[in-house]
């Protein structure tokens, strides 16, 4: 093999995780872009997300949802960097935050479903765009 | 001679095999369908199919938007997919195996919907509180926390 194939191929290979980076980067902008559009929507006060509110959001005991799952806390543990554990099942739960997790929120679907479904069991309702945002802004800076 | 030894210990691995099977109670195939392993994988370990009869199977897949208190609810065309996999391989279903210890306890037409309430188990985890107490188990159906190769089928360690 020439040196220049070789060099090519160890381009090619440092390349390819980091464009997958951008591109999840840029799939989680998208997703924070169309949560702004909906708390503009409903609040035409709304200027950016907080990642001090997300805290507060994913810190609290609400005590308002499932006795199991008081807080986000309780499955996504206080440091969102560790691996969770499911309150309910005991299954292991990879980060929440995108520092140890890149591939976080950036699946429109898979966003969606989780919000909707944990925010219902902690919270006993689903999260606002505004909450949603506030949360994704936290994780990213974790 | 190498080929001897390779021949005799192929036999012997087989026998082993169905020792086990015969004993009946440490392999279950696991789900092997992607999408039942990926819907069915997410909040706890996918269960083997062969721990409860079809109807059972059916009887959880209609009911999943108050699944154990949890909101599982799939489109109708995964849950109809998922419902046929898990039937076919059910202890009673036409490529399913059942354990026979636990399903002697499985009235002809009862349709249990947990694993962890048959009386098999029950016996097989007759363990004081403190270690259903553990972090790291939470509940009884946890099976993963206690058997690390039950993914694969595995329930002997
Ligand atoms: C009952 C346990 C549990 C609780 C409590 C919980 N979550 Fe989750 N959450 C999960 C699981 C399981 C996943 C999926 C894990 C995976 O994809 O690895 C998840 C994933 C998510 C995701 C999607 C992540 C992604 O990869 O895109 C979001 C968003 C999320 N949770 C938000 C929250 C918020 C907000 C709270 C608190 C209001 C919360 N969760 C509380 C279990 C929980
Ligand atoms: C949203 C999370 C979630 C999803 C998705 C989910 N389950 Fe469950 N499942 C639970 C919870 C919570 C329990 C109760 C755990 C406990 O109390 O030990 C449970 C319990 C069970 C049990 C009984 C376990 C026992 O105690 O013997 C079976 C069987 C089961 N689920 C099958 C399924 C199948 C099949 C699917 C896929 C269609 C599925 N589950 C998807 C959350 C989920
Ligand atoms: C708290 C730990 C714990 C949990 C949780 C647990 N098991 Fe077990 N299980 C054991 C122990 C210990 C044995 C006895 C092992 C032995 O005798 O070889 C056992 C035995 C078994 C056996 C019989 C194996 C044999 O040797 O005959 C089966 C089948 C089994 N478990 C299935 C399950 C399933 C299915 C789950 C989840 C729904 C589960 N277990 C959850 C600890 C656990």
């Amino acid at each position: 093999m020439t040196i220049r194939a070789l060099s090519i191929i160890a381009c090619t290979a440092l390349a390819l995780p980091l464009t997958a980076l951008a591109a999840g980067a840029a799939d989680r902008d998208a997703i924070l872009v169309g949560y702004a559009r909906q708390a503009k929507a409903a609040d035409s006060g709304f200027t950016t997300f907080s990642a001090q509110r997300g805290e507060a959001l994913y810190r609290n005991q609400w005590g308002s949802g499932d006795v199991r799952t008081p807080s986000c806390v309780s499955c996504h543990t206080a440091d969102p960097r560790q691996i969770g554990r499911n309150a309910k099942t005991g299954r292991l739960i990879e980060p929440a935050a995108v520092s140890s997790n890149p591939q976080r929120y950036t699946d429109t679907a898979t966003v969606d479903k989780h919000f909707a479904r944990d925010c219902k069991s902690v919270i006993g309702r689903d999260c606002t765009p505004l909450e949603r945002g506030d949360y994704i802004t936290f994780m990213q800076g974790q | 001679m190498t080929r001897l030894v390779a021949v005799a210990l192929a036999i012997l691995l087989q026998v082993m095999a169905v020792m086990d099977a015969l004993a009946g109670s440490k392999y279950l195939p696991p789900v092997t369908d992607a999408l039942t392993r990926k819907a069915c994988g997410e909040c706890h370990m996918p269960f083997p199919p062969g721990f409860l009869p079809g109807r059972s199977w059916s009887a959880l897949m209609g009911g999943l938007d108050d699944h154990f208190g949890e909101d599982a609810a799939l489109p109708p065309e995964q849950a109809a997919q998922i419902e046929a996999y898990l039937v076919q391989n059910a202890s009673n279903g036409p490529n399913g195996r059942g354990l026979r210890d636990f399903m002697r306890w499985v009235a002809p037409a009862g349709t249990p919907q947990r694993i962890t309430e048959n009386p098999a188990f029950l016996r097989e985890h007759d363990f004081p509180d403190r270690v259903w107490r553990d972090p790291k188990v939470v509940t009884k159906s946890n099976c993963l926390a206690c058997h690390p190769r039950a993914d694969q089928g595995w329930f002997d360690d």
